[in-house]
């Protein structure tokens, strides 16, 4: 059996807007969170928020995300979290 | 000019609303000055599993009351209200840390008594029966992004259960977006909004329960002493879960 391909960029984009819009904007429409929104600076995530996203990326991507990986040039924008995902999802 | 206030002024002078106008002038000569809190709550009735879900995600943190011996620390590590931590110590007031290896990096304080002096606004709330207040939740900035909040909230909750408290509350600044919007889902509602309304000689208070302007109040007789309802079923807010989608935020009030 031979292993699934990892997502592309453009998958991993369309499934973070449509988490981060069905958790935190409920009838907003995904597209309307752009690549290069902040999220933290933005009033898209709050504390818990963001670690609710965390347990969603470990558990949709079967990864860990180690602490010194949660930063803001990881987390910053959905730009950021999708470079950030492409690069351990095709590590893993 | 600041963008807001040039926006509401023409807003105001299209419209033609003087009282409006009145008060924006007031507020930007600073005759007037308006505060709003809101006093959020939770029950404690039941344990919420994805919260949990959350807390466990979290191993590297954990909690513990702060002794009168750990004073210097909170002191040196939580500067901003550094002289009043053992006045607040001595009147029974207890501090929940967070910590991460032995140093602190988040703080709730709680008192165990329901009469409290809300002092961001000078009024005085009665809680209902074994509710709890709780006041100056603080995350080092650092300590933000590790999940600091919910470990501190979660645990907090879950001591409160051990005791048999209630209900929590505590206040949410008007403008504490972030804050708000944190405690909302953890199953917090807005229990109270309160307004102040200073002006040369006068001082008015706006109480408005659960954002319910039919119940609205006006205050004119100096600081009231409001009575804080049990919260009613598991969760307030109107939120089925703690942590489903958010609803409507603070807005104006």
């Amino acid at each position: 059996m031979t292993a699934l391909p990892p997502p592309s960029a453009d998958r991993i984009r369309d499934e973070l807007r449509h988490f981060l819009a069905r958790t935190f904007f409920p009838g907003r429409d995904s597209g309307s969170i752009r690549g290069e929104v902040p999220l933290l600076a933005n009033d898209i995530l709050d504390s818990v928020g963001f670690l609710e996203l965390i347990v969603h990326l470990e558990e949709s991507y079967e990864i860990e995300i180690p602490r010194a990986d949660v930063t803001p040039e990881n987390f910053g924008t959905l730009g950021t979290l999708v470079r950030y995902l492409l690069t351990r999802t095709a590590r893993a | 000019m600041n963008p807001i206030v040039w926006h509401r002024l023409t807003r105001y002078l299209l419209t033609g609303d003087v009282i409006a106008l009145g008060i924006l002038a007031g507020r930007v000569l600073r005759v007037i000055q308006l505060d709003h809190v809101h006093i959020m709550g939770r029950s404690l009735g039941d344990t919420d599993p994805a919260l949990d879900k959350l807390r466990a995600r979290v191993q590297d943190l954990h909690t513990r009351f702060a002794q009168p011996a750990d004073l210097d620390l909170l002191r040196s590590t939580f500067p901003h209200h550094a002289r009043m931590y053992a006045e607040r110590m001595q009147q029974g007031d207890q501090c929940l840390l967070v910590e991460g290896g032995s140093k602190p990096v988040a703080f709730t304080w709680l008192k165990p008594h329901p009469d409290v002096v809300i002092a961001e606004i000078g009024c005085r709330v009665k809680l209902p029966p074994q509710g709890v207040w709780g006041y100056d939740t603080f995350v080092l900035p650092k300590a933000r992004l590790a999940g600091a909040f919910v470990v501190l909230m979660c645990e907090l909750l879950a001591e409160l259960r051990r005791r048999g408290a209630s209900s929590v509350f505590g206040t949410i600044t008007h403008t504490n977006r972030e804050s708000f919007h944190s405690h909302q889902r953890l199953g917090y509602g807005i229990a109270l909004t309160l307004s102040r309304v200073q002006l040369p000689g006068l001082c008015l208070y706006r109480i408005l329960p659960s954002g319910d302007r039919a119940r609205c109040s006006v205050s004119t007789r100096g600081a009231p002493e409001i009575p804080i309802a049990a919260p009613r079923g598991e969760k307030l807010g109107g939120q089925d879960t703690a942590l489903a989608g958010r609803t409507a935020g603070p807005g104006p009030s």
